[in-house]
């Protein structure tokens, strides 16, 4: 029997049927090690052995850290710093919304948390300025991707762990198109709020009132210098990094903005273990999909599947990217990270495409998939907050697509940028 | 005095699981600032408490009914088509478990015929790796209660 074939009509057909991911996923890896003869123990040890690698603590601690800075009040701090940055224009809240993501992103490594910690404060701001609701709730669900692309970013995390590149290199390297993207965002959300006419009525920008913003959130802008300062200036690792940021937003949230009570810490906790026992724990039944893939010689057929086209590095990363849109439609991006990178990057760099590059470029196809029906997981928080429906916010948010795909096709046809922040500080890459 | 070990099992255990990771990744920070010198046993518990709220987290998730399905396609079915599927995909899932647990359990079994120190702390590692199949069975047990709910409400909607 043709065991990639089984393994993907097993894992289709229970996912379709309502069968969580993560153990739509196992029954597939069990298929394929019974059609491949392999003894099944091999899964009762990557149950243990998948969450052995220490930087994967990581995770957690940045998606805990997020929920506790959320809730201890430094979200208002930066809304604020970003409204007198970008307040007065046309679309001011809107572009306000982009600013705040961009620095919230820059303390928490998920998409959706960034959209719920910024779009629970800007939505109802924006409908208020009588903003349509689709359009407001697409802003933040849009600018909310950003958080997997500034670094830290749990996608990157778990990119690195599958392809044995460095964190740091992959943080610094998601640096320069998370900004870039953060500003096509401004421009689209300034075009569309010209065109209907949206905002505009905020004071026109002043210096005093931004330091004095500045200043009053100064414990909010702190945690991205400890932390992303944290981990280049080599003071910490990621992981520990992560940890730091634990206690300094249960610190604030605590004593200094006052945000957190003992209740809401719990809850943050409670929140943290459903995201990890959903999501992180397809890497115990997928472990030894990893394994099958080499003993199937997949990135072998796939190659071979590729040849007439490897004259064209370029085409071939269009249609992967493609094809990792289509499949983020409906998987959750870290089970379609771990799963494809296996499969797709020994071929990419064999044809000369750099490993970091095509972390950040999988990345920003994922992030796509965040954003569009019917599994996007922004659109359901940006849905639930601006109190609209998935399909309106899907329409909504179909302008502020443009900039992602934009960035995608700059990344397959003009690389050299993306990699220049990691070569400065790290030096060039030695292959 | 059972309904509350029902309603608080798993968020208790799995706030002390994560409170260890957080606490044992700053105690690691401490110590190689204070004696420059990383502590194996931090990083030991770091990773035992995740792998602990991994589990109870997932376990968690099925009382809550939070892992993430893909439902368009049922839903876009008649009622009956509906419920077969949903019972279908959970007989599937619960099957899935119960082998994770008879595997486990043999793997686990295994470990105990020989000595196994880890490095940092120092135990035997079939006392931290028993935990796996008892988490599988928490979550067996899960999924059977959400059945059983069901039930009690007369099978009204899907137990999703």
């Amino acid at each position: 029997m043709n065991g990639p074939l089984v393994m993907a009509a097993v894992f289709v057909f229970t996912m379709a049927i309502g069968v969580p991911i993560p153990f739509a996923a196992g029954i597939a890896t069990v298929a394929g090690i019974l059609i491949a003869d392999i003894p099944l123990t091999l899964m009762a040890q990557s149950a243990w052995t998948a969450f052995e690698p220490f930087p994967l603590v990581t995770i957690p601690l940045f998606v805990l850290a997020g929920q506790l800075m959320e809730h201890g009040g430094m979200s208002e701090k930066l809304v604020a710093i970003a409204h007198r940055l970008v307040g007065a224009y046309k679309g001011g809240l809107g572009l306000v919304t982009v600013v705040a993501c961009m620095f919230f992103a820059a303390l928490s490594g998920s998409g959706p948390a960034t959209t719920a910690a910024i779009g629970s404060i800007t939505i109802p701001a924006m409908v208020e300025e009588s903003y349509k609701p689709r359009f407001a709730g697409a802003i933040a669900a849009a600018a909310g991707a950003l958080g997997s692309m500034i670094p830290p970013s749990n996608l990157l995390i778990i990119y690195a762990l599958v392809s044995d590149e460095s964190i740091p290199r992959l943080f610094l390297a998601g640096i320069l198109p998370g900004i870039a993207l953060g500003l096509l965002l401004m421009l689209v959300t300034f075009i569309v709020a010209l065109r209907n006419d949206y905002g505009g009525v905020g004071e026109a920008f002043r210096w005093r009132p931004l330091l004095e913003a500045l200043w009053d959130g100064k414990w909010a802008v702190f945690a991205p210098v400890l932390i992303l300062g944290g981990i280049y200036t080599g003071v910490f690792t990621p992981s520990e990094a992560a940890g730091v940021a634990v206690f300094y937003g249960l610190f604030v949230g605590l004593f200094v903005y006052g945000g957190l009570t003992l209740k809401k810490v719990f809850e943050a906790f409670r929140f943290t273990a459903i995201v990890i026992g959903t999501v992180l724990f397809i890497l115990g039944s997928t472990k030894a999909f990893g394994q099958l893939v080499t003993l199937y010689d997949i990135p072998q057929s796939i190659l071979a599947l590729f040849e007439e086209l490897t004259a064209y590095p370029w085409l071939v990363l269009l249609l992967i990217g493609v094809f990792y849109i289509l499949v983020g439609m409906w998987l959750e991006s870290i089970p379609q990270i771990i799963i494809f990178t296996a499969v797709f990057l020994p071929l990419v760099t064999s044809l000369g495409v750099d490993p970091i590059l095509f972390g950040i470029f999988t990345v920003m196809t994922c992030e796509l998939g965040f954003l569009t029906p019917p599994i996007g997981v922004n659109l359901f928080v940006a849905a639930r907050i601006s109190k609209t429906s998935i399909e309106q916010i899907s329409v909504g948010v179909l302008p502020l697509l443009i900039p992602y795909i934009a960035m995608i096709f700059v990344l397959v046809f003009f690389s050299e940028w993306v990699t220049f922040l990691p070569d400065l500080v790290y030096g060039e890459r030695v292959y | 005095m059972l309904s509350i070990l029902d309603r608080y099992f798993e968020d208790v255990l799995c706030t002390i699981s994560l409170a260890v990771v957080a606490g044992s990744v700053m105690v690691q920070v401490i110590l190689r600032f204070v004696f420059t010198s990383a502590s194996a046993w931090a990083e030991e518990t770091a990773v035992f408490g995740m792998i602990f709220a991994v589990y109870l987290g997932a376990s968690l998730a099925v009382r809550e009914r939070a892992h993430i399905r893909i439902t368009m396609l049922v839903h876009a079915l008649p009622r009956p088509m509906q419920v077969a599927c949903i019972v279908l995909a959970d007989a599937a899932w619960f099957g899935f478990v119960w082998f994770m647990v008879h595997q486990t359990v043999l793997f686990t079994q295994l470990l105990f015929e020989v000595t196994y120190i880890t490095p940092g702390l120092g135990i035997e590692q079939r006392w931290v790796q028993i935990f796996i199949p008892a988490g599988f069975v928490l979550m067996a047990f899960r999924m059977l209660q959400v059945y059983w709910r069901w039930g009690r409400s007369g099978w009204k909607g899907l137990p999703l």
